[in-house]
Formats: structure tokens, C-alpha cells, sequence
């Protein structure tokens, strides 16, 4: 793990296996550890984390890799999970499933302050959440 | 795309229908096509000591009630009004019933706890126990172990590196304890200070443990222990002395 404290960018590359957010729960946890939020927002941060990650393995195969990025400013915390897998090729009948990715997205709002999903077609490239953090 | 966009305003309708006339058929049906959202949203939160089925049932019952509260007028589409009751019931109701009991926030009690059972299956064990036998023996998650562990190392350092208060003459804990990095490493070292701390009375162990690791004054341990500041103060050097003792023989002997 790469840790940039000048910048305030912590980043992580894992395996896309599920026994791998134990480890994103942790390293969320501690890179909020100094931040004055209270425990239920950083319980919803870990939880929306997880969540964005679980969401990326669903579509990798056991060999992928999730790229996650923590990037701590005054008052945000900006968190970035993206795959390191290409998009694969979009056969031209295949489509977005709309409605699932607005649930994901629903969800992920309800635990963070802002959501964007970056996707092409069915495929998720990234995701990123905003957080406020207590001044 | 274009089944889902038929099948999205085909609820709007039913939606825009059944606050019109309350025809518990169309009801049913509106219910009915949205349900798919509620086992997204049971599956996503499932697997963490709450079953899928009573998260299925809750956001079903939280979709039955936002059904009921849907007013077209407002402009918001029916599906983007239903989710986010779901998600917020279906979260809350996992907060509340999580199988797994988290150790208290507070971080003094959550280490005492911590400290109980590791001193607990130590015994027993015959070795330190691992973070996932801590976990079992309490009935925590093992995360809640692991960060437990983290907070009992960030307090122990700030104890050694902090004076007690500012209107103490007492000079930092470090500073009783030998100069010698080798000092410092085993200071650091929680069974080494555990079996040290071991070898005094009781009231010079409490007074150790509430001035240098709950970072108490003088005054609050005073008041705590039902003793006069003075014999804190006499008490706390004496301890500290036989604690350096103590550390330096454990030193020569390793």
C-alpha cells in the first residue's frame, strides 16, 4: 500500500476477493480514524466502501484487481474504487440494466454525501463517493 | 433498455392511478412490479449476521408504506421515491439487529473488555491468543477485535509520550523507565508492562493505570481512589521506581 501523507492520498490495490473487505473496512477506518465524524457516519463510510468494492469484484474474475484511493482534503474525504480490468467489448444488442445500478447508487447515497458511477454500459469502471468531514 | 423503460412507466402509471382512486388491486400490482428493489436491497445488506429474509420483508413493508405516501404532484418518479425509503428502513433496521454485538465505543471499556478476555483465554490457552479466537470469546466481529487493538496501541503511546497534566511537576512516564532504546521497545511491548504492572500492590497499580494509561491529574485519581493528592503523588513515584526496577531486570534476563 502506497501512503502519501503530503498529499493526503492513501491508495490500495486488491484482489478482487471478498475476504479482501475486511481489509477495505480497516484501512477506511483508519484513514477516518483522525477525522472528528461521529461513529455512525464512519460505520456508513466503511459500509459504502465495502459496498462500491463488492460491487466491482461481482463483475471481475478471480484474477482482477480493484484499485481503491483515499484522498483526504480539509473538509471532504474522496474515495475512488475502480477496476484494473479494461471494460470489455460491448456487443451492440447488449444493454445497461438501468435499474440495478440506480439501486447501487440509491444505496451508496444513503451512506455517503455524493455518489458517481462511472460506467460503460453493464460494466461499472468506477466508482467515487464524497464525505464531509466535521470541520 | 427499452423492457425497462416500458416496465419503468407502466409503475409510473399505476403509481399516478392509484393515488387517484386507491384501488388495492392496482396497489398489488404497483407493490408487486417494485419488488425487485427489495431484494436488491435484503441481498445487499444480508451476510453480515442479519438474514436475508426479515431484510426482504422489511423492505417490503417499507415499500407498502412509501406506496402508500406517494404523491405524483411532488414530480419525483415512483421508483426514485420507494428506494431510498427502502434503503433508509432496511439500514436502520440492520443497525438496530446486527447479530453480531459491537464492543462498546467508549474506548476505556472496550479495551478493559478486550483485556479481560485476552488475560481470560491466555490462561486457558497456554500462548496468546489470535485476534479471531478474541473475536469467538467475545462475540464480536473480528474487525471490531482488530480495531479494538489498534486504540490500545494509540493510547499507550500517547501515555508514554505525555506528561499526566501540565500543572504536575511529574515529568513523562517515558522518563522513569530508562533512556535506552531497548527500554523503550519493551516499554511498548504489552505483555512485558502487563507482567511488570503484575509485580505491584494493588493501589500502586491503580495509581500507575490511572495516571499514565486513563491520563488522569492527580486531583481525579485522588478523588477516584478516595485518597489525599499527596499520598497519589508519594504512591505514584514509588511505583514508578519499582516499575523501572522491575523493567530493567526484565531486560538483563532477555
Amino acid at each position: 500500500m502506497r501512503n502519501q501523507y503530503q498529499t493526503g492520498i492513501v491508495e490500495l490495490t486488491i484482489p478482487a476477493d471478498q475476504s479482501m473487505l475486511l481489509v477495505v473496512r480497516l484501512t477506511t477506518a483508519g484513514v477516518l480514524a483522525r477525522s472528528a465524524i461521529g461513529v455512525d457516519k464512519l460505520d456508513d463510510a466503511k459500509m459504502a466502501v465495502e459496498e462500491a468494492c463488492s460491487c466491482l469484484m461481482d463483475q471481475l474474475s478471480a484474477t482482477g484487481r480493484i484499485y481503491l484511493s483515499f484522498s483526504r482534503g480539509k473538509h471532504h474525504l474522496t474515495v475512488s474504487a475502480r477496476s484494473a480490468d479494461r471494460c470489455p467489448e460491448m456487443e451492440d444488442e447488449q444493454t445497461a440494466d438501468p435499474q440495478e445500478l440506480d439501486v447501487v447508487k440509491c444505496l451508496l447515497e444513503t451512506l455517503v454525501d455524493e455518489v458517481d458511477l462511472n460506467v460503460c454500459g453493464k460494466w461499472i469502471r468506477e466508482i467515487r463517493m464524497r464525505l464531509a468531514l466535521a470541520d | 433498455m427499452q423492457r425497462a423503460q416500458e416496465s419503468a412507466s407502466n409503475a409510473e402509471r399505476l403509481a399516478a392511478e392509484y393515488y387517484r382512486n386507491r384501488d388495492p388491486d392496482l396497489r398489488d400490482q404497483l407493490i408487486e412490479s417494485q419488488l425487485y428493489i427489495a431484494k436488491i436491497i435484503a441481498r445487499k445488506f444480508s451476510g453480515r449476521g442479519v438474514d436475508y429474509d426479515d431484510l426482504f420483508q422489511v423492505a417490503s413493508m417499507a415499500l407498502f408504506k412509501a406506496t402508500e405516501r406517494y404523491d405524483p404532484a411532488h414530480g419525483v418518479k415512483f421508483s426514485s421515491f420507494v428506494t431510498p425509503s427502502m434503503v433508509g428502513e432496511v439500514k436502520n433496521y440492520f443497525r438496530d439487529r446486527s447479530r453480531t454485538i459491537r464492543l462498546p465505543r467508549n474506548g476505556t471499556e472496550r479495551l478493559a473488555r478486550l483485556e479481560k478476555a485476552r488475560e481470560a483465554l491466555t490462561a486457558s490457552l497456554m500462548r496468546s491468543p489470535t485476534a479471531q479466537e478474541l473475536a469467538e470469546n467475545m462475540h464480536v466481529s473480528l474487525e471490531d477485535v482488530l480495531e479494538a487493538l489498534e486504540i490500545k496501541g494509540a493510547m499507550q503511546m500517547q501515555s508514554l509520550d505525555a506528561s499526566p497534566e501540565t500543572d504536575d511537576d511529574a515529568a513523562p512516564l517515558s522518563a522513569f523507565l530508562g533512556v535506552e532504546e531497548r527500554g523503550f521497545s519493551n516499554f511498548e511491548n504489552n505483555d512485558t508492562i502487563r507482567r511488570a504492572m503484575n509485580t505491584l500492590p494493588p493501589r500502586e497499580r491503580d495509581v500507575v493505570r490511572l495516571r499514565f494509561f486513563e491520563n488522569l491529574s492527580q486531583r481525579e485519581t485522588s478523588q477516584r481512589l478516595h485518597i489525599s493528592q499527596m499520598t497519589v503523588s508519594r504512591v505514584e513515584r514509588k511505583a514508578l521506581s519499582a516499575l523501572k526496577k522491575v523493567l530493567d531486570g526484565m531486560g538483563d534476563i532477555e
